[in-house]
């Protein structure tokens, strides 16, 4: 069970959580400008990253904020959250 | 007036039921019909945030998980746009505070209907409580003018430090309609070994 | 009297009462105080159980967690238990136990023939004969679990209570001797939230069989009041009989708490949990979890009657037996040398203390030297001999110099009991779990804490320290430590003195070297329980394995309840030493959740049965639908009433019925359970249309739409009707089991992809109650009933809301229809929902008003072809397969919109909706059938869909069906087939998904 830091209500059990996915994939501006490959790129692919993974939180069973966690895929332990909109922390500041 | 029903209200009260060392160490009341209000707004507006105030006697609390109170009315944090406002029931300085906010970007909801109170008292309510409750209650850590919400038993509630004026400490659940009367039938089994009375509500 | 074995006195037992109990269908007794085990051995049994794959007849190994032969089934009927270890078994008034191992029974046991055809089982001997031919397994694997024997599960409900807590604590103490008693008494005085939990009943670990004193008194007296000091503080909470059982991702632990074991099954009161579940976020974990003693590894050591040092030095101080008249010891550390004092304090004749070491000196071997005890230096036992009742002789060896071969005979020693010991292994279980990993210590020989990758450390013997002095410093120094980093720095404590004897040096020996003299073809057992062995492990390195995982799995060793416990270091260390490498290059196994076995019961808690395995919801309606004996239907986690059938109606009939009466009259659902959503603000149309596939911009205040929610790709996700209640103001509902999910999508975007949109939503599907009035009789029902505005089709027309007073309550009322029929839905607060809807009952009494229920509703919608998302589609299904292109708007963007584009989702040939209408109209084709286009074509026959949706309508007094068809929409008229599992084969006709009405003028009936 981790215990993932929501930037409003403090640490929590993960079961309070629900993951979305990677962080920081925006959706094109314009989808009809970009082919099918490029679509599909956006829709489907994900980087599926060994070691630290930015990742979107959502603090479902609380204050229902969204937020990004860096999480480390093989350790679990978390690095970093910050906000919806901040940069993700440099790797090695 | 027509007849109201609480989401509690198949549930026979009072009722007691002793534990297993003869004692009665948790209670619960219902706290039916209170106003519930969801208000969103933009916390950095301080024509909004002065409003409120102006009308309901508190400032907004924007410190997360915590709670403020004038008179008969509280407002709970939810997020940092969203708040909850109990009460005692629509009443004059509530109606002016639907006219002050209406100029201004926000959204204040009746949910009274949708929600209500359960409260939970007695030496053992945090051991009741723990059997479903993840977070961390301990007095140190969970005191007076703190809120939180949280997951019980696959329930969206929020939880805030109250006190009973007949009882001392309690804890006021705020939990959704539909899942009420589950809930608090959980928690009356949950504390089948401590012993508990269920007071009749309070409305 | 409780046994022939039982010293007078002495012991931490209660002699002033007896306990009689059952084994194996035998009365006995014992007192309070003893295990299963001792009060047994009091008795003078030595045969406990035989083994898994020989059959060998075996005896108590060990006194704790760590015993893998003395398995027994506790109790009978639902409260059985299989498998549990006699050794932490507490007795109890007219417990009852039997031996898992022995079938048919424990004196002769067939398949102890296994022992006389050993040579023919080798490892993985299962595998390699079983396996093939394959069909045969499943004839040889009933056989091999049978003779395998291992304990039976109940089948009748557990008639216990099991509960869990949730806890939070600065500091989690496991392990409550003498490292873990100080580190939790440092911690309390600095203030810190302390959790102490022992798996055994008492509190002392090995200071319960322990001669020491501690700061001037006895070590019991030491214990008993620091346990009265922690009791005393309320910042502690001590958890006797309580197992530290998993160490999981950032400091939570799970901690199997025994609560009413030791009462007996029905005896303890029922509101008592049997056991409970306490889930622990630390902040800080002390790992005062101690070690295991090792065997050592020689012919014949499984015989009944080998015993670990620290088992018997248990069994004679905590238990008062005297095991055997006489005794002798083989050791390769100190640690045998305190057995042989306490063998010798009890009354034994100890025949002699036998050291792999070639010159053992200090003030362990002086102690034991002044009782006279003989001790041999540099010698081994290389065989036992046995009888009936077990071990009755030990062959003496004289060692090399160098340790590694026999030197000499020096030929038979009598004994029953042979105390043994290999040095320790410090319990890193936990440690481990956590995700560190032990390294080998060749100093200690053994494996130790490596680095700590979370916030815990070890103190005491789990981290190799094996003096008495050593480990109260340690666990004092380790609770301060833990204590300061979670905050907590006050408090004073002195470390306490003790005169114990330091631990001295040990001398590994993983394997004791084979006579030529002796007895040809002896084993030398690694898993007692499974009864690997030194050969079995070389076997597997010949045959070309090389990783301890595989190893394990192929030899079965550390496979059994006992997970290794006793055998695996051992084991681990003959691996290395057939690979020639050092045993940190071969490493350990995964050290797994749980530490010793967890009970179903306690991990499922209280969340059993229809009632809490998931919560239930119930609309403010709920009480009425029972009163009125509905049946009801599990949508979502809502009870929604299916059907009310009236006397003794089937459900056929019922449903029937209220359909007829809805298309006729006028029917009631309770419609409370579709999702709300309240959205405000300017952005709000904006955002709607960025939602749905339609546009929202020209909506006007007080009119409804119909609008589909795709997901990104293009597939439909919800559906439902959205109401603009003013500018920038909708109430958007949702499907039932959707709701949360919709909620969250649209906060999703809002907050993380366009969070410059000004829009706030609120969930209010709880607050409104809401009654759908649907059938030609329903505005008149309504007007009857007293509503303050026109319900007349031209003031209020179809897909319009209006709000008001309905019988004196306010509501919003609206014209919306999902079963085609006039209806109106009315909204009430929920806490009227009730009064509305027993008004609207009493005033529809005289239109024989019927309400209905989820499947009516299917029946209604499926005549008139609307869809139910979920059910005609699937996560694979767009708009455009449904033919609602009408609903995709061409001019703006929405979510999903690009992917409608995608090659694939823009063929034509893709699964679309139909009707099917079966030839025979009085058959109802089942849901999920495969559609082909003829029965007759080759095999694999090409399948061109399913149905969806399939009810017989009364109105069309036929059958109808919603279905999925390749390339359906071109295709009304042709025949397919459902090729149903029994093998019938039914034609059916394809035709508009829309079988009443399809001019939909029953909704609108604006001429009233």
């Amino acid at each position: 069970m981790l215990q993932i830091d929501c930037p409003w209500c403090g640490p929590r059990d993960q079961d309070e959580f629900q993951c979305g996915g990677e962080a920081h994939i925006v959706r094109p501006a314009d989808p009809e400008a970009l082919s099918d490959v490029q679509w599909a790129d956006y829709l489907f692919n994900r980087a599926n990253t060994k070691g630290a993974h930015a990742e979107q939180w959502c603090h479902s069973g609380g204050c229902r904020r969204w937020f990004n966690v860096v999480r480390d895929t093989v350790s679990y332990q978390i690095a970093d959250v910050y906000l919806v909109g901040d940069s993700p922390p440099k790797e090695n500041p | 007036m027509t007849s109201r029903f609480s989401p509690l209200s198949e549930i026979k009260t009072p009722q007691r039921q002793l534990g297993a060392s003869d004692r009665l160490d948790c209670w619960f009341q219902e706290q039916a019909f209170r106003a519930h209000f969801n208000l969103r707004g933009d916390p950095q507006n301080s024509d909004f945030l002065q409003a409120v105030k102006e009308q309901l006697g508190f400032d907004l609390p924007l410190v997360p998980n915590t709670v403020s109170v004038a008179g008969r009315w509280r407002g709970c944090w939810l997020a940092p746009d969203e708040w909850l406002l109990l009460g005692p029931g629509r009443s004059e300085p509530f109606e002016t505070l639907v006219g002050d906010l209406s100029a201004m970007h926000h959204s204040l909801v009746d949910l009274s209907g949708g929600q209500t109170v359960i409260r939970i008292g007695g030496p053992a309510w945090r051991d009741v409580l723990g059997s479903a409750c993840t977070l961390d209650l301990h007095p140190r850590v969970f005191e007076a003018g703190h809120c939180a919400q949280t997951v019980l038993t696959h329930s969206n509630v929020l939880m805030i430090h109250a006190h009973d004026d007949a009882r001392g400490e309690a804890l006021d659940i705020v939990v959704r309609r539909s899942f009420a009367d589950d809930l608090l039938r959980w928690l009356i089994d949950a504390a089948t070994e401590v012993g508990f009375e269920l007071h009749r509500p309070r409305t | 009297m409780s046994g022939a074995r039982r010293s007078p006195a002495g012991g931490l037992i209660d002699r002033s009462h007896s306990i009689t109990f059952r084994f194996n269908g035998k009365e006995y007794s014992g007192h309070p105080g003893d295990t299963l085990a001792s009060a047994l051995l009091a008795q003078g049994i030595r045969l406990f159980g035989r083994s898994f794959k020989y059959h060998r007849p075996r005896g108590v190994v060990g006194a704790g967690a760590e015993e893998p032969n003395a398995l027994v089934q506790l109790g009978e009927g639902a409260y059985s238990t299989p498998n549990l270890r006699a050794t932490q078994i507490e007795l109890y008034q007219g417990l009852t136990a039997r031996t898992v191992n022995g079938w048919p029974s424990l004196a002769f046991d067939i398949g102890s023939i296994n022992n006389w055809f050993a040579r023919l089982l080798p490892a993985g001997f299962y595998y390699k004969t079983f396996m093939w031919p394959r069909s045969a397994w499943t004839h040889y694997e009933r056989f091999i679990r049978r003779a395998a024997g291992l304990g039976v599960a109940p089948t009748a409900p557990d008639p216990d209570r099991y509960d869990k807590m949730h806890r939070h604590c600065d500091v989690l103490v496991a392990g409550g001797g003498p490292a873990g008693l100080l580190a939790a008494l440092a911690a309390a005085r600095a203030g810190a939230r302390v959790i102490l939990a022992d798996e055994q009943s008492r509190f002392g670990g090995s200071l319960l069989y322990s001669d020491a004193k501690i700061s001037g008194e006895s070590a019991l007296d030491w214990v008993n009041s620091t346990v009265d000091e922690l009791r005393a503080n309320s910042n502690v909470t001590l958890l006797p009989r309580s197992t530290v059982t998993g160490y999981y991702d950032h400091n939570f632990l799970v901690i199997n708490e025994r609560r009413t074991h030791h009462l007996g099954p029905g005896q303890a009161d029922p509101r008592v949990s049997r056991e409970r579940l306490w889930r622990v976020r630390a902040c800080q974990v002390v790992l005062a979890t101690g070690a295991i003693e090792r065997p050592l590894v020689f012919e014949g050591n499984d015989v009944p009657g080998v015993m670990l040092c620290s088992a018997v030095s248990t069994y004679i101080r905590r238990y008062a037996v005297v095991p055997a008249r006489r005794g002798a010891v083989f050791t390769n550390n100190d640690s045998g040398y305190q057995a042989a004092v306490d063998m010798a304090w009890a009354g034994m004749e100890v025949s002699a203390v036998v050291d792999l070491r070639p010159r053992p000196t200090g003030q362990a071997v002086e102690s034991v030297e002044a009782l006279g005890i003989p001790v041999y230096p540099g010698h081994v036992i290389v065989a036992t001999r046995s009888n009936a009742k077990g071990l009755n002789q030990i062959e003496l060896a004289r060692l090399t110099d160098n340790g590694s071969d026999i030197l000499s005979h020096k030929g038979l020693l009598d004994c029953q009991v042979l105390a043994i010991s290999g040095g320790w292994s410090p319990t890193v279980h936990l440690h481990s779990q956590s995700g560190a990993k032990a390294r080998f210590d060749d100093g200690l020989a053994g494996f130790v804490p490596g680095q700590s990758v979370q916030a815990e450390r070890s103190a005491g013997s789990s981290a190799g320290t094996f003096d008495l002095a050593g480990c109260l410093g340690a666990g004092a120094r380790a609770g301060v430590a833990a204590a300061r980093a979670s905050g907590w720095s006050g408090g004073h404590l002195d470390i306490p003195m003790t005169q114990a004897a330091q631990s001295g040096s040990i001398q590994a020996c993983w394997e004791v070297p084979s006579t030529e003299l002796g007895p040809t073809g002896a084993k030398k057992f690694l898993d007692f329980q499974n009864d690997t062995t030194v050969a079995d492990v070389q076997l597997a390195v010949r045959e070309g394995y090389r990783s301890i995982e595989h190893v394990k799995r192929y030899t079965a060793l550390g496979f059994g309840t006992d997970q290794g416990k006793l055998g695996n270091i051992n084991g681990m260390a003959v691996l290395a030493d057939a690979l020639g490498q050092t045993l940190n290059e071969t490493g350990t196994t995964t050290f797994r959740p749980n530490y010793t076995p967890v009970t179903f019961g306690a991990i499922a808690g209280r969340a059993i049965g229809e009632d809490r395995f998931d919560p239930i919801r119930k609309t403010a309606v709920h009480p009425w639908h029972v009163r009125q004996g509905a049946k009801f239907e599990n949508v979502g986690q809502w009870k929604r009433p299916w059907y009310y059938p009236r006397h003794g109606e089937d459900m056929h009939t019922a449903v029937n019925r209220e359909c007829a009466a809805t298309r006729q009259g006028v029917g009631v659902l309770d419609a409370s359970t579709l999702g709300k959503i309240d959205i405000k603000g300017p952005d709000a149309a904006e955002f709607l249309n960025r939602l749905y596939t339609n546009r929202w911009d020209k909506l006007q205040s007080g009119r409804c739409r119909y609008g589909f929610m795709l997901g990104e790709d293009g597939m439909i996700m919800d559906d439902g009707v959205t109401t603009c209640l003013e500018p920038g103001h909708y109430l958007m509902t949702t499907t039932t089991g959707g709701a949360a999910a919709v909620m969250g999508w649209m906060e999703r975007w809002l907050q993380t992809e366009w969070p410059q949109l000004k829009v706030f939503l609120t969930s209010v599907t709880d607050h409104w109650s809401v009654m759908s009035v649907a059938g030609p009789r329903s505005r008149q029902l309504l007007e009857g009933l007293g509503c303050d505005f026109d319900l007349g089709g031209a003031a209020f027309p179809f897909m319009s809301m209006r709000e008001g007073s309905v019988a004196g309550i306010r509501a919003r009322v609206s014209r919306i229809s999902f079963s085609g029929e006039l209806a109106f839905e009315v909204s009430v607060d929920a806490n009227s929902g009730l009064a509305l809807w027993e008004a609207v009952m009493e005033a529809g009494h005289r239109f024989d008003i019927t309400p209905y229920g989820t499947e009516a509703m299917h029946v209604l919608r499926a005549e008139k072809g609307y869809v139910i998302v979920g059910q005609d589609t699937d996560g694979s299904v767009t708009p455009l397969d449904l033919g609602m292109q009408w609903i995709v708007s061409e001019t703006k963007d929405f979510i999903g919109k690009r992917s409608l584009a995608r090659s694939d989702t823009a063929r034509d040939n893709r699964k679309q909706l139909v009707g099917l209408l079966t030839k025979d109209p009085a058959y109802v084709l089942p849901e999920g059938a495969q559609l082909v286009n003829a029965p007759s074509e080759s095999r694999p026959v090409p399948m061109m869909g399913h149905v969806s949706s399939s009810y017989f309508s009364a109105n069309l007094m036929r059958s109808i069906a919603l279905a999925l068809v390749k390339g359906g929409a071109s295709r009304m008229g042709n025949t397919v087939y459902a090729q149903l599992m029994d093998g019938t084969i039914v034609p059916a006709v394809i035709t508009s998904s829309v079988f009443l009405d399809p001019e939909n003028e029953r909704q609108r009936q604006e001429a009233a």
